[in-house]
C-alpha cells in the first residue's frame, strides 16, 4: 500500500525560502500545471519542476540535498514564524 | 570561429557505484563552449502519491511529473539545465555529476530488485550530449532523448478485490 503523502507547491516554496534557499521561477507549463524554479543554497544549484503538489520521496529530495529538516515541509507554523514579519504596533499607553 | 576541443584537457569520470555509467566534459580553449556527455544513466521512476518520481542513481538529480512521461521529461530538461547553471557559476559542472548516496541507491535500486514490486524493466543505453555556451544569452543545446537514458519504471500492480 502506498501512503499518499504531497505538499502544496507553494507551502514548499514557502519553506524552501524560509531555510536560506533562494527561489526563482523560471518558466511554466500550463498543461502540466507546473512551475519550473531554479534553487540554490550555498554551492548547491539545481533546476526543479514542481507539479501543483510535491510528493514524499521528492520531499525527501530537497531534504537531502538543501539540508532542510523533513518535518518543516510538514509544519504551517516554521514557515509562518520565519517568512511573515510580524508588524510592529506600538502598545497603547495605559494609566 | 571554429573552436576545436583539446582532449587532454578533458576531465573524464568514471562513477564507482555504476560500472556502465560514464561521463565525459571538455571544454574549449577560450573556455565558451563546454560539452557534458552521460552514458547509459540510470534512473529509477516510483510512483509517489499522485506524482511520479524519477531519481538518477549515477548521478544525484531528481525530478518529479504528473505521469511517468512528464516526470521523464522534467529529469531530462532539470538535469542538463542544471548542469548549465553549474558551468555558468563555476565554469564547470563536476559537482552536479556525482552519484546518488549508497542509502539512495539501495532504497531505490538494490531493494525493489530483491523484491516481488517490479514486473517490468526497461534497459536501454545511449549517450546524451549537451552544448553549453557561456556567450551571448548562455545557451545550452541537448542532443538527446528520453531513450538515451537507462530507466527502470516501478510498475503498479492492480490491488486484488
Amino acid at each position: 500500500m502506498t501512503e499518499k503523502v504531497e505538499v502544496l507547491r507553494e507551502h514548499v516554496i514557502a519553506v524552501l525560502r524560509s531555510q536560506d534557499v533562494t527561489v526563482t521561477a523560471t518558466s511554466q507549463n500550463l498543461e502540466a500545471k507546473s512551475i519550473t524554479y531554479i534553487l540554490q543554497k550555498g554551492d548547491v544549484i539545481e533546476e526543479q519542476t514542481f507539479p501543483p503538489e510535491v510528493g514524499r520521496r521528492m520531499l525527501q529530495y530537497l531534504q537531502r540535498h538543501f539540508k532542510v529538516a523533513i518535518h518543516l515541509f510538514f509544519t504551517l507554523e516554521t514557515i509562518t514564524s520565519k517568512t511573515v514579519t510580524p508588524a510592529i504596533v506600538p502598545k497603547p499607553k495605559t494609566a | 570561429m571554429k573552436e576545436t576541443m583539446q582532449p587532454e584537457q578533458n576531465k573524464v569520470a568514471q562513477n564507482a557505484g555504476a560500472e556502465d555509467c560514464q561521463i565525459f566534459y571538455g571544454k574549449t580553449p577560450d573556455g565558451k563552449l563546454h560539452i557534458v556527455g552521460i552514458s547509459a544513466l540510470k534512473v529509477v521512476i516510483m510512483k509517489d502519491g499522485a506524482n511520479w518520481f524519477a531519481q538518477g542513481l549515477d548521478v544525484d538529480y531528481a525530478a518529479e511529473g504528473v505521469d511517468v512521461e512528464n516526470a521523464k521529461q522534467n529529469f531530462e530538461n532539470g538535469l542538463v539545465a542544471t548542469i548549465h547553471q553549474h558551468i555558468k557559476a563555476y565554469n564547470e559542472p563536476t559537482k552536479v555529476l556525482k552519484p546518488a548516496p549508497p542509502e539512495v541507491w539501495q532504497e531505490m535500486f538494490y531493494a525493489p530488485l530483491m523484491g516481488a514490486t517490479i514486473s517490468n524493466v526497461i534497459h536501454n543505453k545511449y549517450y546524451q550530449m549537451s552544448v553549453h555556451s557561456l556567450e551571448g544569452n548562455a545557451a545550452f543545446q541537448k542532443f538527446t532523448l528520453f531513450k538515451n537514458i537507462e530507466y527502470y519504471v516501478e510498475v503498479e500492480e492492480p490491488i486484488a478485490a
